[in-house]
């Protein structure tokens, strides 16, 4: 391992680093967060076939390299809502696990473009929430490969929904006969609620449960996430005693992710009995967010302090360094935000295999930044998507 | 004489941060102020500095070693903190009623009439560390009337001002239901109409008319000593043959603001959505000789103008940093960091502040460092050259010797993400704690002091009684 | 000698010229696969072309033309003498409805298209149906049904999803569709196009609906063309691979047919078959010609754009064995110039459908 690690340094150091597919680069850093805990400094890089080869420090910069001044690993958005709109979602049914998040996506928009170029490679994608149990999300590269199986990162299944007054908006009671399937249940908080239990119910006591029951199965017995949007106090207690009460019925131990849990600070302690984790949304302009949620940038802190899993998120439109800086001004160490937006939402979405941190054999997914991350004084300068620039340095 | 330290909490509506005694301009005798660094922005930075107030100016700026601090002085000691200048805003629309009058040309309003001590703006202002702010009138309008420049603090616009009739704010982007046009009549018109009334006033005093002294005495106005006496036309745009007849107090007080302007006393602001506003507008300024004294306010798309503003010579404020344009052939986003554009020019800018509370004035500053702009210029575009533009270059923005006692102190360098602003002392008197704001503290505990106005328009207020509305712990779902 | 058309205009429905043999000479007879004949005749027997040659025929009426004759255009889509016929609103598929029962020959819109030269048409379903049936080819010029359940038209772009029907996603209308073809008994339209027995026309507008129409074609082994995808150029590769051809809409929206011109020079240069549509844009049935000359003063030679609509349209509609070309065993649908057919400023003197004279522009003067 050392001498392969000492050849393919000499190898680099010979100016050999002319990619000729696009994929092979030889990066030097002044420093190199590794997201694990680990800080190389003065480290060369290779990248080769879209995989990280090998980083060696304390060796100086070969000709060719590109430089600079930091290197983390690509950012990962745990909640980037870049479908297709009202596209992405069945609403013909309230409860749709089987769709998958797949065809709600358009590959072609810019919008992949502005978040790999703003240093996010990895992207979690669901359908819309409009529904209570919207289908199956995925995690998605934002550049390469123009299919979406080719930019598909297999990762823990996940299912997705939403708890709160988003799946219930667009339905209401009939005025006589009904005229579109939008007149149905749930037009309430209480009804969203009521959909979950009813569908997990059901599922769990169906003789031949059917291919939408088996996945609620699953995710009971906790082999397939469940992602639940909860901005409100009341919607993430929601979810929680969703859980805790199929738990007690019997039905299993689920795996709990609550998304946008803007007011997830305000009651941790039942988040840590029951191991929930949270994604944070972009950070309120004035205070606060959808659904009237109170939340301020020492969100973050409150979840460290009290050992609850985060990650951190842009919803499309933010930019998730500028969301890993506010974190930090609301009093997390830049090490904690950098594994809010890397290692640990690749934990989470069961994709660290591959991606999450600047490590050999790793997706090739680097930042190139021009100081420290995260500051509002630098911005990543060169960003890596499999090893393919998506924003080019020089 | 009271000590600003020890004052209690005000629990009123309006400011939640320390306040001293609602008489005239809060003043101490003497502070002196020691930090970590002082950041002077009239020199290198000095570690382990002094500012010297006293009777609310700066007397005295330098190393601790070389200042000498008067024995009677109240000293505020915070060596682990970097003093500040305090940010200025050139141009602001916010903490005022509603931004725009109908009308379409009335330079005789005054935004002073509208400033609202107690809103929330100025609260956030005084939060974020910007001491200086032009309160102006917004975009949707011909000529909207006068601003104002306060600093965002006092319980009434009197408390607040730091000097009345600024500038006048001018769109030269179409006011909503006119066009580019018609736009543009209505301000060649505003001066056309100022050109045909001062003619008249001449031909009256030659006819010997009295009528304008009579609708002067009218309107209330004085015709004693400066006002009695008549002076020509001093406008480099045009001329009125003869006008140093009339009596300068005569003029009608609805049109002597743009008899202001174009003898280049009284600024302009001008407003620019798109490139070619900025030509609309030279040509106004040109014509009418106040090209000297305007400085354009600019959306994002303005920078594709930047030549033709570098040649005016003129200043400009940037309502925002980025532009993002669809190429239309290609389809690829094209992005322009906007202040670049002009710092790469030479044109000096100056930044606004935005409605997000996480990026204020620092936040804009430190993107155009990260974007490659010196931090030197950045700085410069957030404190000296938004005063410049205002004409109090000598007294905000900096501090030296005779500025006003204006120091924030922050936990950090300004431009860190970290950094919060801890303490604020205007005008020689400590104004903010952040130990003591309330508001910070309120997003932890879920106490609203009462009657505070709300921020956001959301609907889910929750019935006001001030406890955590959560209710008991138990485990059955409550919907 | 030039002898003028002086035929009476016969009328456009229920022709009762005899069918009696007769020949047309003209300067140029443009065959329609690119080859241009000069100074030929064209012989018509039994509404078919019996020969294309230069020698005269003997015993047979000779009709010298002043211009160039063509083959009729052919329309891969046009609805305008549909009315809304070919929309179910209640059902998002019907797979097995036959669309030639939206055609009525009788309705006056159909003569503005003969008068501009189209003498063929594809009549699909609506934009709004997932499996809308199986289209019908038809001819306006003679008002028959020429071919029924030709293509099965399936919907892929949003404009087949509902606002509040099932499905409102695109998952939705995969699953249901895929759901439509692993269920489709033997024989009936689906299977027959999974067998690629029939063709299909995938209607995708943007490009994330164009590669999963292809991807869906490559999983059931479809073939026929996408119709839509102004921006096929940069899905050039996927396309040539799927062996689909693409046909072009003639109305503006979404994307102006700026992209059209750029991705049929892409798709020529990348020998992927496409056609041009008519379909009641905002030019009327000019759009065709208006979009052929669009390409062609990008640089789309002639000869590939006379191709875009006849030979090639004809190949897309599996209908190339009896129509698209002028040549023996063809039907006799031909139009007869004023000058060569792409050119804009040539003009229709008649029409012939079937052998039969269907339209004559003498009527209306013969200078306009």
């Amino acid at each position: 391992m050392f001498t392969s690690l000492i050849l393919s340094a000499a190898a680099a150091a010979s100016g050999s680093s002319v990619p000729a597919d696009g994929t092979s680069w030889t990066i030097h850093a002044d420093k190199v967060y590794t997201s694990t805990g680990k800080v190389h400094e003065s480290a060369l890089i290779v990248v080769d076939g879209g995989k990280i080869r090998a980083i060696t420090p304390g060796v100086e910069a070969t000709r060719d390299a590109l430089k600079a001044a930091v290197v983390t690993a690509g950012m990962i958005d745990a909640s980037a809502r870049l479908n297709s709109g009202t596209a992405s979602v069945e609403q013909s049914s309230e409860v749709t696990p089987l769709i998958s998040a797949e065809f709600g996506v358009d590959l072609f928009s810019p919008g992949w473009g502005r978040l790999a170029r703003t240093g996010i490679t990895s992207a979690f994608i669901t359908p819309l929430n409009q529904n209570c149990i919207g289908g199956m999300g995925m995690v998605l590269k934002t550049a390469g490969d123009r299919s979406v199986k080719g930019r598909t990162v297999e990762g823990a299944p996940m299912i997705c929904g939403a708890i709160g007054s988003q799946p219930s908006q667009r339905n209401s009671s009939a005025f006589g006969r009904p005229t579109s399937f939008f007149n149905r249940r749930p037009t309430t908080r209480m009804g969203v609620e009521w959909e979950w239990r009813k569908s997990f119910f059901e599922a769990a006591q169906a003789k031949e449960p059917d291919a939408s029951q088996k996945v609620l199965l699953d995710a009971l017995a906790g082999k397939v996430g469940v992602f639940v949007q909860a901005w409100a106090t009341q919607d993430i207690r929601t979810a929680v005693f969703l859980k805790e009460e199929m738990a007690r019925e019997g039905f299993g131990e689920m795996r709990l992710v609550i998304d946008a849990g803007a007011e997830a600070w305000r009651e941790p302690a039942m988040l840590v009995r029951t191991n929930t984790a949270v994604i944070l949304p972009p950070v309120p302009a004035q205070g606060r967010t959808t659904d009237g949620a109170l939340m301020s940038v020492e969100c973050a802190r409150v979840l460290r302090d009290n050992g609850i899993s985060f990650a951190l998120s842009g919803h499309g439109g933010s930019r998730l360094d500028l969301q890993a800086g506010l974190a930090m001004r609301g009093g997390i160490t830049r090490e904690e935000a950098l594994r809010a937006v890397t290692l640990t939402p690749a934990q989470l979405l069961g994709v660290d295999g591959r991606v999450g941190s600047v490590e050999a054999g790793k997706d090739a997914d680097l930042i190139l930044w021009n100081g420290e991350p995260f500051e509002a004084t630098t911005r990543p300068v060169g960003v890596l998507v499999g090893g393919h620039l998506a924003l080019d340095p020089r | 004489m009271k000590s600003s330290l020890t004052q209690p909490l005000l629990a009123l509506g309006a400011t939640l941060l320390l306040a001293s005694s609602a008489a005239a301009a809060p003043q101490v005798d003497k502070t002196a102020i020691k930090a970590g660094t002082v950041i002077t922005l009239a020199g290198e930075a000095i570690p382990d500095g002094v500012i010297v107030i006293e009777g609310g100016r700066v007397t005295a700026v330098g190393a601790a070693s070389e200042v000498q601090i008067p024995w009677d002085a109240t000293v505020i000691d915070q060596p682990g903190m970097v003093a500040f200048p305090g940010f200025v805003e050139a141009h602001a629309s916010r903490g005022i009623d509603r931004p725009n009058e109908t009308l379409d040309v009335a330079p005789f309003l005054d935004v002073k009439d509208s400033i609202d001590p107690v809103n929330f703006y100025f609260e956030e202002a005084l939060r974020q560390g910007i001491l200086t702010i032009n309160v102006q009138q917004g975009n949707d309008t011909v000529v909207a009337g006068q601003g104002m420049v306060v600093k965002p603090f006092g319980m009434t616009v009197e408390q607040m001002m730091v000097r009345p009739r600024s500038g006048v704010k001018i769109s030269a982007a179409p006011k909503r239901g006119k066009t580019r046009a018609t736009q543009a009549q209505a301000l060649r018109g505003a001066f056309d109409d100022l050109q045909r009334y001062l003619e008249e006033m001449v031909q009256r005093q030659k006819d010997g008319d009295d009528f304008d002294r009579r609708e002067a005495l009218y309107q209330g106005r004085e015709l004693e000593g400066e006002a009695a006496k008549g002076k020509p036309l001093a406008c480099s745009g045009w001329t009125v043959d003869g006008f140093e007849r009339v009596p300068r107090g005569e003029v009608d007080e609805k049109r002597e603001p743009l008899l202001r302007i174009i003898e280049g006393k009284l600024p302009v602001i001008m407003w620019c959505a798109t490139p070619m506003d900025v030509h609309a507008a030279l040509r106004v300024a040109e014509a009418n000789g106040f090209t000297a004294t305007m400085t354009l306010a600019l959306a994002p798309a303005c920078w594709k103008a930047a030549a033709k503003i570098k040649e005016s010579g003129c200043s400009v404020i940037l309502a925002g940093l980025e532009d993002d344009e669809l190429d239309p052939i290609t389809g690829e986003s094209i992005e322009t960091f906007v202040p670049k554009v002009f710092h790469d020019a030479g044109i000096p800018f100056a930044l606004m502040s935005t409605g997000d509370a996480n990026r204020s004035l620092w936040y804009q500053a430190a993107r155009c460092v990260a974007n490659g702009i010196p931090r030197a210029d950045a700085l410069a575009a957030v404190t000296t050259t938004p005063a410049a533009i205002l004409g109090l270059g000598d007294r905000v923005g900096k501090l030296a010797n005779g500025t006003d006692g204006h120091v924030v102190l922050f936990s950090g360098d300004p431009l860190d993400i970290t950094s919060v602003v801890e303490h604020v002392i205007l005008d020689g008197a400590h104004v903010y704690d952040r130990s003591k704001d309330v508001r910070v503290k309120q997003l932890f505990d879920g106490t609203r002091p009462p009657g505070t106005a709300s921020d956001t328009s959301g609907e889910e207020e929750w019935p006001g009684d001030g406890d955590d509305p959560e209710d008991d712990d138990d485990t059955e779902n409550n919907g | 000698m030039l002898i003028s058309c002086l035929i009476a205009a016969a009328p456009l429905l229920g022709a009762t010229a005899a069918d009696d043999a007769f020949a047309l000479r003209a300067s140029h007879v443009h065959v329609g696969n690119g080859q241009v004949v000069l100074d030929a005749f064209v012989v018509v027997e039994d509404g078919v072309v019996k020969s294309v040659s230069n020698n005269a025929p003997r015993g047979v009426r000779v009709v010298e033309v002043d211009g160039h004759i063509a083959p009729g255009f052919i329309s891969l889509r046009e609805t305008l003498g549909a009315g809304s016929e070919n929309a179910e609103r209640t059902r998002k598929s019907t797979p097995t409805a036959d669309l030639s029962f939206a055609f009525d020959p009788t309705s006056p819109n159909w003569k503005g298209l003969v008068s501009e030269g189209v003498t063929t048409v594809l009549l699909p379903a609506g934009n709004s149906q997932i499996a809308g049936g199986q289209a019908a080819i038809v001819s306006p010029a003679a008002g028959e049904v020429l071919k029924r359940n030709a293509v099965v038209t399936l919907g892929l772009s949003r404009a087949a999803l509902g606002s509040s029907t099932a499905p409102t996603s695109f998952a939705g209308l995969y699953a249901h569709l895929g759901e439509q073809f692993a269920a489709a008994p033997e024989g009936s339209p689906l299977a027959e196009a999974k067998a690629g027995k029939v063709p299909v026309m995938m209607r995708a507008v943007t490009r994330s609906e164009v590669h999963r129409a292809l991807e869906f074609a490559a999983a059931y082994g479809l073939k026929g063309a996408v119709i839509g995808a102004p921006e096929a150029d940069d899905l050039v590769d996927e396309l040539k691979a799927s062996g689909l051809a693409v046909v072009f809409e003639s109305k503006a929206a979404p994307a102006s047919s700026k992209d059209v011109v750029k991705s049929a020079l892409a798709l020529s240069k990348a020998e992927v078959p496409f056609a041009f549509t008519s379909d009641a844009g905002s030019q009327g049935p000019l759009g065709m010609r208006m979009q052929a000359a669009a390409c062609m003063r990008a640089g789309l030679d002639a000869g590939a754009a006379l191709r875009a609509m006849t030979a090639d349209a004809a190949r897309i509609a599996g209908v190339d064995a009896t129509h698209g070309t002028i040549a023996t065993g063809r039907a006799a649908d031909l139009v007869v110039w004023s000058g060569p057919p792409t050119d804009l400023t040539s003009r229709v003197h008649s029409v012939y459908a079937g052998g039969h004279l269907v339209h004559s522009a003498h009527a209306h003067g013969a200078h306009q």
